[in-house]
């Protein structure tokens, strides 16, 4: 969901004097629980507003897994002051955009517009927050509308199955074993009374982080949210028990084949920490994380990086090869490798290459001019970063609803810088280990 | 006074236009004639550039994909740096550099902080990948590898097999009616002589438009702007564009096997370029349709009213030769049936009773007061830009926008809505399993 780089950033061995001037950002708590997080950046007369639930598919169980996306879907069916589609349209008439968007640990929902509708938001959220009108009609037609956009997505994707089936095989007790969209028999037999008590419980000020992004002011737009949400009433919410994965069993495997695939494609997923669970342990050390972070960026961070300098193009044994590391977690994630072989090459033979990349980081640790790149590379990506307001509101409020402060923002900086080659080898030693991996191949069936 | 006649001269040739109230546009021909657009963007520390050069698809001519492989090839390595060691020095940098090509335009965009020495060096290989790039057979022979493994992975995707049967059909044998990347047959035939004929023949200072967005003062932008036009070679303005053959469509069904569950539907009709005078019409017509994401007609009808489909849109693409008008969903199989029966009753309810009043005022309102979103982030400055310089449209295109919109009104939309979009006219392409049966 997060790209490494956005997170991954140094300062101290600046190729570049970095005057950034931190952006003008303030935090604010109601006294119903609601935080307030806004971020002024006066580029464009625009603005930014999301509102994020901490619910998201890890707080599901089998039975109800999907719940929490299909009540974003029913989010949009209206309320008794804004009914059947009035929200959307007052939106589309402001020239706005909106939709929404469901993780495993968080459901959050947004407006983009001219900034003088920042009031209009907060009041169309604080309506739906309380008041959405659950119609059995409705649902049965947006169940369907879900359960088509599952065989969009996964069922008639061949990547999206393997994907699937990896995440599944390689947690065994995590919640994040499970699709954000849901299992389909979950999805099929979901009823409106799940969304309802969903929505009773998650739904609450005290659940919630507001982030505006924009050109605006502070003051103005914490008046804003007191007048909106300030009368709505703080609620009991449940909380997700921590749940350690263990490792230590041995490599899991799955060979799929599907009629629907044309290209091969090798998924190799390890259990490691987030920043989230680390800090819900006191074993594990929060540098673990950030020397991850690092050892992607070295691995397959651009053009230049080991994937593509030694598996793309040197041995020619790769067309593609990615990882995807999201440290803001709620708890342990997956340091995770997608590849697709070229022509003549095996899934065998690329995992058996890639393995001895990951393991080549001990036997030749990252020089000094690889971290130098990396280095460089995240301090310019803080800048680029900014350029959108959007991009800006979504790290805020990913940090916030993992239970971590946003200033970590910045703070990752301070912590990253002193991540050295000899911390990527300890990383590599502890966690890239056979007994935390999950290894899927997908196999045309053509091929076989 | 050498400084003072350049100034005057700059002067002379820069002409203020206004994005918004804060971010202003300047444009400026180079000493060898290439338009330059610019707008000095100063609160955050870094620059970006848009090279847009006559050289996308449309100039494959019956080698198809070429131009797609020429932009991919341009950034892999220059002179005596070889692909690793020309990555290696742009990842020291921060800055990136990337190329790619469209259906009509092969483009390489800079993004740099703007402090000097990182510019000044992502600037440097920059400059020499477009004065010498390589083109060596390893990075040719791994990039056609990789294109034919990319036209297996469209051939899982039942969206993408319906789109291309849809433009094929609509443009035949067009450049556009080809798929962008190429057919495993022409793929497999280039040479490094294909490569650089076509490098040497369109990446050429006649055919190219630089955007410059950024935090750099006018004199650093008319700098860089020389710099990049001054190491290519002047070359031959590439012919005006050629029309789609004026093959007469018929309304026709077309229908493909496939292995999936849902059915992808396309339906579509050829379109018209920018700056006709159908565009703002057709631009409204197209958003009342299925542009104006959750409260468009094909949104409504399909999903909201009956839970059909996940996604059901439409879509505007204007280009050089046209362009269509293509609405899309997709839904189970046993959906077919009746959402083709909806879409179809509702294309023919708006032909003969045109749009609600609420619906084109929704969707011209959509347009004009969101417009200020499209240009939010330095990145969309910088591809307006480059629309504008590289489509020739008037340089207060931008400016203009809301009141072209504005003045469109129910009765240009129905008119436009019913020559375009008339029976005669679709193509109907359904991509899914069992599609054996009655047709």
């Amino acid at each position: 969901m997060w790209p490494n780089a956005i997170l991954s950033i140094f300062t101290t061995i600046a190729l570049i004097a970095l005057p950034l001037a931190s952006p003008m950002s303030q935090e604010f708590q109601l006294s119903n629980g609601l935080k307030l997080i806004v971020q002024e950046d006066q580029r464009a007369p625009v603005a930014v507003v999301q509102i994020w639930y901490k619910v998201g598919s890890a707080h599901e169980h089998r039975g109800i897994t999907g719940v929490s996306h299909a009540l974003e879907h029913m989010m949009f069916k209206g309320t008794e002051a804004y009914p059947d589609g009035r929200f959307s349209q007052i939106v589309a008439e402001k020239g706005g955009r909106e939709n929404a968007f469901t993780s495993s640990d968080y459901t959050a929902y947004y407006q983009q517009w001219s900034s003088e509708n920042v009031g209009l938001s907060f009041e169309l959220e604080a309506d739906r927050m309380n008041n959405l009108v659950l119609k059995e009609e409705e649902f049965l037609k947006e169940i369907n509308v879900v359960l088509e956009e599952r065989r969009l997505r996964t069922d008639d994707n061949p990547q999206g199955l393997a994907r699937e089936a990896n995440r599944a095989l390689v947690f065994q007790e995590s919640p994040y074993r499970h699709p954000v969209i849901g299992w389909e028999s979950d999805i099929k037999g979901m009823r409106l009374d799940d969304l309802e008590k969903w929505y009773q419980q998650w739904y609450a000020p005290n659940n919630a982080t507001v982030v505006v992004v924009g050109d605006v002011s502070s003051k103005a737009v914490h008046k804003l949210a007191q007048q909106h949400f300030g009368s709505l009433a703080r609620e009991r919410v449940p909380f997700l028990r921590s749940t350690k994965e263990r490792v230590g069993q041995g490599t899991k495997r799955l060979v799929m084949t599907s009629d629907k695939a044309r290209v091969p494609l090798l998924l190799m997923s390890y259990k490691v920490p987030s920043l989230g669970s680390v800090r819900a342990s006191d074993e594990i050390d929060e540098a673990d994380v950030y020397a991850l972070d690092v050892l992607a960026e070295v691995l397959d961070g651009d053009a230049s990086a080991r994937f593509a300098k030694h598996l793309i193009r040197g041995k020619s044994l790769a067309t593609f090869a990615s990882i995807g590391y999201s440290p803001v977690s709620l708890l342990d994630t997956l340091f995770s490798i997608s590849a697709v072989p070229v022509a003549g090459v095996t899934l065998d033979q690329l995992e058996v290459a890639i393995k001895s990349e990951l393991l080549e980081i001990i036997q030749s640790p990252p020089t000094q001019i690889e971290m130098q790149r990396v280095k460089s590379q995240v301090i310019a990506n803080r800048v680029y970063a900014m350029d959108s307001m959007e991009n800006q509101a979504t790290i805020i409020g990913q940090l916030e609803s993992v239970g971590l402060d946003w200033r970590l923002k910045d703070e990752y900086i301070e912590n990253i810088t002193e991540i050295t080659a000899t911390d990527l080898v300890a990383v590599v030693k502890k966690y890239i280990r056979s007994d935390a991996l999950a290894t899927t191949q997908l196999l045309p069936e053509s091929s076989l | 006074m050498k400084n003072f006649v350049s100034t005057m001269l700059v002067l002379l040739l820069v002409f203020p236009l206004c994005i918004s109230a804060k971010v202003q546009v300047e444009s400026w021909s180079t000493e060898n004639n290439v338009s330059v657009l610019y707008a000095q963007v100063p609160e955050l520390d870094m620059v970006d550039m848009y090279l847009a050069f006559d050289a996308g698809s449309i100039r494959d001519g019956t080698k198809h994909g070429l131009a797609n492989l020429v932009s991919a090839l341009i950034l892999q390595g220059a002179s005596n740096l070889n692909v690793d060691a020309f990555n290696e020095a742009i990842g020291l940098t921060g800055g990136i550099l990337s190329s790619g090509s469209t259906s009509d335009m092969g483009y390489i965009k800079m993004r740099s902080l703007t402090e000097d020495t990182n510019l000044e060096a992502v600037m440097r290989l920059l400059k020499l990948a477009l004065s010498s790039p390589r083109f060596d057979d390893i990075d040719l022979d791994r990039l056609v590898a990789k294109t034919l493994i990319g036209l297996d992975f469209k051939k899982q995707s039942p969206a993408a097999v319906a789109q291309d049967e849809l433009y094929a059909e609509l443009f035949a044998a067009h450049p556009y009616g080809f798929p962008h990347e190429g057919t495993a047959e022409s793929l497999k035939s280039f040479t490094r002589d294909d490569v650089s004929k076509f490098f040497n023949e369109f990446y050429v200072a006649k055919n190219l438009n630089i955007s410059i967005v950024g935090a750099i003062n006018p004199r650093q932008a008319k700098a860089m702007a020389e710099e990049i036009s001054s190491v290519l070679a002047s070359g031959e303005r590439a012919d005006e564009a050629f029309s789609p053959p004026s093959k007469k469509t018929r309304g026709i069904l077309i229908k493909r096997n496939f292995p999936s569950i849902q059915s992808h539907i396309r339906v579509g009709v050829r379109g018209v370029e920018r700056g006709h005078p159908d565009y703002f019409p057709l631009l409204v017509a197209n958003h009342a349709l299925g542009g104006n994401s959750l409260v468009s007609v094909l949104f409504r009808s399909i999903r909201e009213e009956r839970g059909l489909a996940y996604s059901a849109y439409s879509y505007f693409s204007p280009k050089l030769n046209g362009g269509s008008l293509v609405a899309a969903l997709q839904t189970d199989r046993g959906n077919q049936e009746e959402v083709l029966s909806v879409l179809n009753s509702s294309l023919e309810k708006l032909r003969l009773e045109g749009f609600s009043g609420e619906d084109i005022a929704s969707a011209k309102d959509n347009l004009t007061r969101g417009f200020p979103l499209r240009v939010d982030t330095n990145a969309e400055i910088l591809n307006y830009l480059a629309m504008i310089g590289f489509y020739k449209l008037p340089i207060d295109y931008i400016e203009t926008f809301a009141g072209n919109v504005g003045r469109v009104t129910p009765a240009e939309v129905s008119k436009v809505f019913n020559r375009y979009l008339s029976p005669e006219k679709l193509v109907t392409v359904i991509v899914g399993p069992n599609q054996d049966g009655d047709e």
